[in-house]
């Protein structure tokens, strides 16, 4: 029997002499097997509301707890892991079945730490790149097909220093894009020299580790626990000029320009700035532009050699997204929340609605992309056959253009099919 | 982590230093220098450096305040060496001065030396003072690090109005070793305070499940162990130095409060804060199931809390005691602001000749500004409400939320003589509860056209940051005012303080060398001593000396 403090209880029901079994093991580092202290191990999801409590030393832990399925949880130093989770990023881990001639008095739950990158960005001379923008990708797997996440962006600091904590185990990519902190500053006018005499210029795209070219990119493959140092040297990128063509005459609004990333399967950030009339020192290769004025937006895909190149930007409002879902079986009707999922092919992101209680669902405004419809939900639907009015369909992806009015039918069942695309 | 300073954009217009000039080889001139750190002397690279020549003089025979247009600038960047060089200058007077964001202002800025082309002297030495460092570690009594600890830095200001504002100058959170750092930081006194798990809401579309929500949480606590401002001890950040603050947390057993919002419109984002005391607050870790409204706060330690939340302009608020579980079934109804109605009536001014008042605004609304300050110390809190003139003597306060406040009148072309809100007489004392049933109740003033005006003045030389506080000897009143001594810039009167529409009676009068006086502060007021006393009559001017100036 371990030795804990606790076990705390936050709700528990159990009926008068009710059978109960054992749920007991270790929590131990999925990598060294050390057990691990002072960590939170919660047993919920099951007949009762959650039990929990916190090892010691020796990294054991024990509920007695009736006949059911259970989730083990355990945290430790805020960061928090499921027992028997197989993808890191996932949610879903296994199941724990207490019963007759069950052992589940004997479990090692293999916790995986969090992993960390951090590194320094200096220019050509090493000296530190401040504000220098980082761009950290999640190599995964969505809907059968192998993608970059982007989990964000960090700045560095006034040493060039950056830092990324709290993060599962898994493949990334990095990206590293800077300025001289005196380009483009509101105060220096526009005959700003350099010590060279050369105007000021902002920093190319660099992947880790030091590829200018997205293909040369070198995945950062992370343990659980890892430390990973990144460094960075950027230097200054001389390449093509976009220059922008608006309606009236005039750019306003947003723009963010992402390069292809590595293996084509990402779209990596190059610059977002409030839109002006010009994109200096854009490296040769091919961008998605994304661009957003007054409640509208246009997305465009360009190739860039040196030189000028000029862009036509017709923003025209963002696309719209509604539709009904008919439930085929009579009786087989949702009992819980059921949510419309739709999925960005491209970044693997998605977004959720809940189904109103007609079956009928909407998205006001969506941003131009190539996505896929999934439903979720405790009941369990699939989609088994959907039509689209509005947009192009092709194996299940609908290509949301800008502007676009577009409306689907779905039938839904618990019976998987083929979705079929029309 | 950013700086919450505006300092680094307008450090730059006001630099101005030493030039010196050399011949230029094309027949025009040059100018060159380096820039460096003036504690370490080590060469400051990429550091702008601004070239701004003046128009002669006799080209402006206006007030010598008068801002003239340079004929001519140009900026160029150090090199490497720190080095820097403008060519093809013709002859004339020229200002350099230069910038980098991880410096303050030159050294040089009060020196203000110009030079004329062509001149013997071959090179500029431009020296930058190195801005100062505040980093700490945060780790729980097992010396173990805590991430994700959301800490501020923040400084004591005095505001116009007299009181005491917290200024937050960063807002960091931990990583994963404990480690935070403030880089940019000028010379002063900081306060540095761990206030929380940072967070936010985090809006799930279903029951959220926080996988990484900690079971341990801490009370917000200063760096040296204080839990509230008075007993806490500053940070001191002098040129150049790295300052540590660590933080040795006591960790206590974390709670949740789970709840339903009414009123909730799943299209606007919720954040919820926990208020405890007056001191500053974040917003706090919460879940949020954005299609039913459900709602889990974490992080809680055990006490007596005010949950706020608010949606777009609807808030809520709820008291919660936790003790030593979680608490469920709490509710928070969501509602609009209120609006607070008001009128002002002008009775006649007893001297007709003067001080009628007229020319501020056809409408008596118009003449007193009526606001509600909140009385909480809050940074970077937005504009308070304040009243809006709604025609025939009213005006009306909007987006006023339940609360404490205190009500702040700035009246032109006269004086407020009464004013109240229900029952209370405001001008006795100033600080109100606004509730649902207080909300309907309206603040009404009686305004007097005309009152007094003083011209203040120090015996001995005037300081440029130099300011008066008249504090009124009669009851009521609507309190002390400041005003700052008029500087020698486009002011009939300079060097003096002026007050008009005074009501009239006695007064006492301080002069001060700075323009930071907390006169909200009661404890200020028993630091005083003597004063000018002055006696104030409506309709006319009175001037006094002030002899005895403060700090």
């Amino acid at each position: 029997m371990s030795l804990l403090i606790g076990p705390l209880i936050a709700a528990l029901v159990l009926p008068c002499a009710a059978q109960t079994y054992r749920v007991a093991g270790t929590v131990v580092d999925s990598e060294s097997r050390k057990p691990l202290n002072r960590t939170r191990v919660t047993l919920t999801d099951g007949p009762i509301a959650e039990l929990s409590a916190i090892t010691v030393a020796d990294g054991k832990f024990s509920f007695d707890v009736p006949q059911g399925k259970y989730t083990l949880l355990a945290a430790h130093r805020d960061w928090g892991d499921t027992y028997g989770k197989i993808l890191p990023s996932s949610d879903s881990g296994a199941a724990i079945i207490t019963g007759p001639e069950r052992d589940t008095g004997h479990l090692e739950f293999r916790f995986r730490a969090p992993v960390a990158i951090h590194g320094k960005v200096v220019d050509q001379d090493g000296e530190p790149i401040p504000s220098a923008t980082l761009e950290l990708f999640l190599q995964s797997v969505v809907a059968g097909r192998k993608r970059l996440r982007s989990l964000g962006k960090a700045e560095s600091d006034d040493f060039g220093e950056y830092y990324w904590s709290s993060l599962n185990a898994g493949t990334y990519y990095l990206a590293a894009v800077g300025e001289p902190w005196y380009y483009a500053t509101p105060f220096a006018d526009e005959a700003v020299t350099t010590a060279s005499g050369t105007p000021p210029t902002p920093y190319g795209l660099s992947y880790f580790p030091g590829a200018t070219d997205a293909s040369a990119a070198f995945p950062l493959v992370l343990r659980p626990g890892a430390d990973a140092q990144a460094d960075f040297t950027l230097r200054p990128a001389l390449g093509a000029t976009l220059r922008f063509v608006c309606p009236d005459g005039w750019c306003g609004g947003s723009l963010n320009l992402y390069a292809m990333g590595p293996g084509n399967m990402q779209a990596l950030i190059r610059a977002e700035r409030t839109l002006g009339t010009e994109i200096q020192s854009v490296p040769p290769g091919r961008y998605t532009i994304q661009y957003s004025s007054e409640e509208k937006t246009t997305r465009r895909v360009i190739d860039v050699s040196n030189g000028e190149v000029t862009i036509d930007l017709e923003p025209k409002p963002a696309p719209t997204l509604s539709g009904k879902v008919s439930f085929q079986n009579p009786e087989d009707r949702p009992h819980h929340p059921v949510y419309v999922n739709l999925l960005d092919d491209d970044t693997g992101e998605s977004h959720a609605v809940v189904l109103g209680p007609d079956g009928s669902f909407s998205w006001p405004e969506i941003a131009a992309s190539r996505g896929r419809l999934f439903l979720s939900g405790d009941d369990g639907f699939f989609i088994t056959q959907m039509s689209v009015d509005g947009a192009i369909a092709k194996d299940g992806v609908i290509e949301f253009l800008d502007g676009a009015v577009v409306r689907v039918g779905i039938a839904a069942s618990t019976q998987p099919e083929l979705s079929k695309g029309s | 982590m950013w700086l919450e300073s505006n300092t680094r954009w307008i450090i730059v217009g006001a630099l101005l230093a030493v030039s010196a000039v050399g011949r230029a080889q094309s027949g025009g001139y040059s100018i060159s220098g380096t820039v460096r750190n003036s504690l370490t002397s080590q060469p400051v690279r990429n550091a702008l450096v601004f070239l701004t020549s003046q128009p002669p003089s006799s080209e402006h025979n206006d007030s010598p305040c008068a801002r003239r247009p340079p004929l001519f600038s140009k900026t160029v960047v150090s090199g490497s060496g720190g080095e820097f060089r403008c060519d093809g200058l013709a002859k004339g007077k020229y200002d350099v001065s230069a910038y980098n964001p991880s410096f303050g202002r030159s050294e040089t800025l009060e020196e203000e030396v110009t030079i004329t082309v062509p001149s013997p002297n071959s090179s500029v030495a431009l020296r930058l003072p190195p801005l100062g460092i505040i980093e700490g570690k945060v780790s729980d009594r097992y010396g173990e690090p805590i991430e994700n600890v959301l800490v501020i830095v923040f400084r004591l200001t005095i505001t116009f109005e007299g009181g005491l504002y917290p200024m937050r100058i960063g807002t960091l959170w931990t990583d994963d070793r404990g480690l935070f750092r403030l880089t940019r930081v000028q010379a002063g006194e900081y306060y540095v305070k761990a206030l929380g798990r940072n967070g936010g809401t985090e809006t799930h579309v279903g029951p959220g499940v926080a996988g990484d929500a900690s079971w341990e949480s801490f009370v917000p606590v200063y760096h040296d162990g204080s839990s509230v401002l008075s007993s806490a001890t500053p940070v001191h950040v002098v040129t150049g130095s790295r300052v540590r603050a660590d933080f040795n947390l006591p960790l206590q057993r974390a709670f949740r409060i789970q709840g339903q919002l009414e009123g909730y419109k799943g299209s606007e984002s919720v954040t919820f804060e926990l208020l405890r005391g007056d001191e500053q607050v974040v917003p706090n870790r919460a879940l949020l199931d954005g299609t039913t409204g459900r709602f889990e706060v974490l992080d809680v330690v055990p006490g007596a809390y005010t949950l706020l939340a608010a949606q777009g302009n609807t808030r809520g608020e709820i008291v919660v005691n936790v003790a030593s579980a979680d608490v469920g079934g709490t509710s928070i109804t969501l509602t609009s602001p209120n609006v607070i109605h008001g009128s002002i009536h002008t009775i006649k001014s007893p001297t007709a000749s003067s001080g009628s008042g007229e020319g501020y605004g056809a409408d008596p609304a118009d003449r007193c500004n009526v606001s509600l300050k909140d009385g909480r110390l809050q940074p970077g809190v937005d504009t308070p409400p304040y009243g809006r003139g709604s025609g025939d003597n009213q005006f009306d306060i909007e987006n006023v939320y339940p609360g404490k406040y205190r009500v702040e009148f700035h009246c032109t072309g006269g004086y407020p003589v009464s004013a109240s809100f229900g029952v209370v007489d405001l001008l006795a004392n100033p600080i109100v509860t606004i509730s649902a049933a207080t909300a309907r109740l309206p603040i009404e003033i009686l305004f007097r056209p005309g009152g007094g005006t003083l011209y203040a003045k120090f015996a001995g030389l005037a300081p440029p940051e130099g300011s008066v506080l008249v504090v009124p000897q009669f009851s009521p009143s609507t309190g002390p005012e400041r005003n700052m001594l008029r500087s020698a810039c486009g002011n009939p009167r300079p060097g003096e303080a002026v007050f008009e529409n005074l009501a009239p009676g006695d007064y006492l009068a301080y002069g001060f060398t700075t323009s930071d006086v907390e006169f909200r502060n009661p404890a200020f007021f028993q630091s005083l001593s003597g004063g000018a006393s002055v006696h104030i009559e409506d309709g006319k001017t009175t001037e006094i000396t002030i002899r005895d100036i403060f700090k």
